[in-house]
């Protein structure tokens, strides 16, 4: 019998991705587990698995195109059916034979659809009224993105209409109690740009449209402050230097970012706040227990920022293997939808490439956002004597709401004290 | 084309005045367009002449013959109640022609033309119109192809005289002494119980192990205890092999427990489904894609593989029910006028006017048996004043609804005016509301819809009447 294998859902409210390649094509038999095919959604590239020993019947979804969940991705063959579900109709038109049963082949009721499948469907579905459901469809809009503001979850028409104005809903960028003090600003809807001639146009790709959507929604809902500060860090570069080798035996590359991370834990155990995330539905701050540091990490087909789990719990050795594994499965394409989840604070390093000062953007709903610069020469006063020291330049913006500029001046110095002595980093790390 | 032959220009064109065609042109209508409907048959489609409607009258004329000669626990006693089954064809027939007429009064009243004879395509956007006597061609921006479907016939239960279709039932000269029925279905239910209530001895033969196959067993379990106890006998697990007919009787052989078996009546209706009206339409010539059983494969506005082109109702997939493809009518009717829409429904109510008459919207039983998240909550008739006072309570409400958010997802109902009852319950699955929201809402005492209050409040565990 024929199984029908439909994209799954492969992480939290991905609804498409993008087909990178088959591993496997038509004629091919396949056993349970082996890798079908590469979808690459919003940040991750996946390898799907095949649910089912059999033979490949037909790719229905080639590569390079785009697919939602739900979408039958290839045809197998096979006498193995995963449980719960159905073979795929290969039932015959309704020349009903003399032999078959006295039955009525199709009357008046729906063919029954494989529970399963069907009941996830009914309790996955936003709630709304028919009319508000027509109202999106009419404005593009995909309900599963509208946050609801109704009971039950229940999405209005006000609820939709605010994702078309703001990209988001009411619920997650409440009016303060202040708001007689407060400007309204009005929001216009995106326009679409004029066609015009000498330009060219492409789509975006999930990646870019990711991205844009989850750097709209930190610059809607976050008010910013960024401090600029330096710290000399002469003794770090030296200490690094001494255990770049040590590393290298060991096959792990060392760099400062490893601790940059410890330092940005041991901060946060003192400055909780920067480790923490704002419900402003339940108007209630969320400390999170864990320091996870995502690390910004640049590649030709964006953005990814894996992240370090616990880093207060690992030592600098290992962070440093964590982030250069990471870094080589961002660039091969390769990392996981679960190696970027679970973020709590970000570090973002364009120091690398020469970069200085700048304005990173929070990583929403985290709170802080430590921005690198390079680590450059520099003439400093030292016991009242002009010497060259080495100036690192740190940039570390702070949602406001949550984290008054004292405390993050606060977190700052904390933070150049222990990058200014790595020795601090054994001591309280 | 024919040569020499010139086509008369049309915006939209739908193809079968049925209940998704006509509801489909006016729409077109109201929202601009200029819009013809062509019908090969009678305006109103299977639904008003053979289907829907004549059944319904039929199935009441036998419920008022049944209520006149048993009534007499509530002390009316009737002489002698007689049957002039020639009358009620007559008055049947008036009820369909009121129907058809104020049809194509509302069509002409839209500003829909009307053409008579059978669509055949020619080529993408260009169809023709054959009648007995001419031809004439027609070009079209957009078609809805809406011809329904018509029924299976089985090889050798071959159609004559005796062994009939749902429409020859419907349209007998006579009540028959006897009638044996192949396919318990809703069709076939609804008549066999029509003619029981009428006098003829029934015989229902099911393929499957219990009639109504696709409604929740205990529905179909209360209507065959009904049926017995009205003295119409049910056989199910049995194969129907062949019959032959004379002049007066039909005998049909059938296969039960490997033996085999034959039943001699009056007629023998074969009821066991309907085929999609897809086969002479000329749809390869206008690029339009049909799947192997015959259904035309749409997109979610009921686009085709054409992309001037929709089709509703019948011929595409899902069940066939009249305002399923009323439904999809309107929607396609909205996207050919410019309207970003989609058809979009969370529950389709489907109804047997059975005795009792069972109903289903949203999710079944069946479905979600076993099921944690989801809670089932069964409300007896006999709890109902109005159902007593109505002397009908076998019969009960269920709703399904989340564990989560107590979200009403399925209703079954069985009992008097179950087909008007579950109109509540859909609206309230479309809408997405919860069993709270229909225990709040007041309803009339006393009436049977307050057992919808009351399934509601006892999915709240605060059930005021059992």
């Amino acid at each position: 019998m024929d199984y029908i294998f439909k994209l799954p859902d492969i992480g939290e409210g991905i609804a498409e991705g993008e087909i990178l390649q088959w591993f496997v094509k038509e004629g091919d038999t396949v056993t349970e587990d082996d890798v079908l095919l590469e979808v690459q959604n919003d940040k991750s590239v996946e390898e799907i698995y095949a649910p089912v020993e059999g033979t490949i019947r037909s790719i229905k979804t080639e590569a390079g195109t785009l697919a939602s969940v739900g979408d039958p991705l290839v045809v197998i063959e096979t006498d193995h059916l995963p449980h719960g579900e159905e073979a795929t109709e290969e039932a015959s038109t309704e020349e009903a034979s003399a032999n078959e049963p006295a039955g009525e082949a199709k009357e008046e009721l729906a063919p029954q659809v494989p529970a399963s499948k069907k009941t996830d469907d009914i309790l996955n579905q936003p709630l709304a009224f028919p009319s508000v459901r027509r109202f999106a469809k009419e404005n593009g809009v995909d309900l599963h993105l509208v946050t609801p503001t109704g009971k039950h979850n229940h999405i209005l028409q006000s609820d939709v209409e605010n994702f078309l104005e703001n990209g988001s809903s009411t619920a997650e960028a409440p009016v303060t109690k202040e708001t007689a003090s407060t400007p309204v600003v009005e929001k216009a809807a995106p326009v679409a740009i004029a066609k015009g001639e000498d330009e060219t146009r492409e789509k975006m790709t999930p990646m870019r449209k990711a991205i844009a959507q989850s750097m709209k929604q930190s610059a809607d809902n976050i008010p910013a402050v960024t401090l600029f500060d330096e710290v000399e860090v002469s003794a770090l570069w030296e200490h690094r230097k001494v255990y770049k080798e040590y590393a290298a035996e060991q096959d792990v590359k060392l760099s400062f970012l490893p601790y940059i991370a410890k330092a940005l834990a041991i901060v946060v155990e003192k400055y909780p706040e920067l480790n923490a995330s704002l419900d402003m539905v339940n108007e209630e701050v969320v400390y999170h227990h864990t320091c996870n540091v995502g690390i910004a990490t640049n590649t030709d087909q964006g953005l990814y920022v894996p992240v370090l789990k616990d880093v207060k719990r690992k030592g600098l050795l290992a962070l440093a293997k964590e982030i250069s594994n990471n870094t080589s499965d961002a660039l091969a394409g390769s990392l996981s939808a679960e190696a970027m989840r679970g973020g709590t604070i970000t570090i973002t390093n364009i120091g690398s490439i020469g970069g200085g000062f700048f304005t990173p953007i929070i990583r929403y709903p985290e709170v802080a956002i430590l921005g690198i610069g390079k680590i450059k020469e520099a003439p400093i006063v030292k016991d009242g004597e002009i010497v060259v020291g080495k100036q690192l330049a740190l940039s570390l913006s702070f949602d406001h709401r949550l984290i008054d500029g004292a405390l993050a001046q606060n977190a700052m110095n904390e933070l150049k004290r222990l990058l200014a002595d790595p020795q601090l980093l054994l001591l309280e790390g | 084309m024919v040569v020499g032959d010139f086509p008369i220009e049309l915006d939209t064109v739908v193809i079968g005045a049925g209940p998704g065609g006509y509801v489909a042109a006016i729409r077109a209508a109201q929202m601009g367009q200029k819009v013809a409907v062509i019908e090969k048959g009678n305006v109103g489609g299977v639904c008003l002449n053979v289907g829907c409607i004549p059944s319904k009258a039929l199935i009441h004329a036998g419920e008022v013959l049944e209520s006149a000669t048993h009534s007499e626990f509530m002390g009316i006693q009737t002489e002698k109640a007689t049957v002039d089954f020639a009358k009620t064809q007559e008055w049947k027939a008036s009820v369909v022609n009121k129907l058809t007429s104020g049809v194509r009064y509302l069509l002409k009243k839209n500003g829909v033309e009307i053409i008579e004879g059978e669509a055949i395509f020619v080529d993408d956007n260009h169809l023709r119109v054959m009648t007995e006597e001419s031809g004439q061609s027609y070009s079209f921006e957009h078609a809805i192809i809406a011809t329904g479907s018509t029924p299976v016939e089985i090889p050798s239960l071959a159609y004559g005289t005796r062994i009939i279709d749902s429409t020859g039932a419907l349209n007998l000269p006579e009540i028959p002494k006897s009638l044996v029925i192949v396919g318990g279905g809703v069709i076939g239910c609804e008549l066999g119980t029509a003619y029981a209530h009428l006098g003829s001895e029934v015989t229902i033969l099911e393929g499957a192990d219990r009639i109504l196959p696709p409604f929740d067993a205990d529905l179909s379990k209360l209507v065959t205890k009904e049926m017995e106890k009205q003295g119409m006998k049910i056989e199910t697990s049995v194969m129907a092999k062949s019959a032959t007919e004379t002049e007066t009787e039909a005998t049909l052989v059938y296969e039960k427990d490997g033996a085999e078996h034959t039943l001699t009546a009056n007629y023998i209706l074969v009821a066991v489904g309907r085929k999609p009206n897809t086969k002479e339409l000329g749809l390869e010539m206008a690029s339009v894609e049909v799947d192997e059983r015959g259904f035309i494969q749409v997109d979610e506005c009921g686009r085709t593989t054409n992309e001037s082109i929709f089709a509703i109702g019948d011929i595409v997939a899902g069940p066939q029910l009249a305002h399923k493809a009323s439904y999809e009518g309107k929607v396609a009717a909205e996207v050919i006028s410019g309207k970003d829409v989609t058809v979009d429904y969370r529950a389709i109510p489907a109804v047997a006017f059975t005795s009792p008459e069972v109903a289903t919207t949203g999710v079944t039983l069946s479905e979600i048996e076993g099921d944690d998240r989801f809670v089932v909550s069964t409300f007896p008739l006999a709890s109902n004043g109005r159902a007593l006072s109505l002397n009908a309570t076998d019969g009960f409400i269920r709703f399904i609804s989340t564990k989560e958010n107590e979200i009403l997802v399925g209703c079954q109902i069985a009992g008097p005016s179950a087909s008007d009852l579950i109109a509540e319950a859909t609206l309230a699955i479309e809408a997405g509301m919860n069993v709270e929201d229909i225990a709040l809402t007041i309803h009339p005492h006393p009436s049977l819809s307050e057992t919808l209050m009351d399934t509601a409040e006892l999915a709240q565990g605060m059930p005021i009447h059992i």
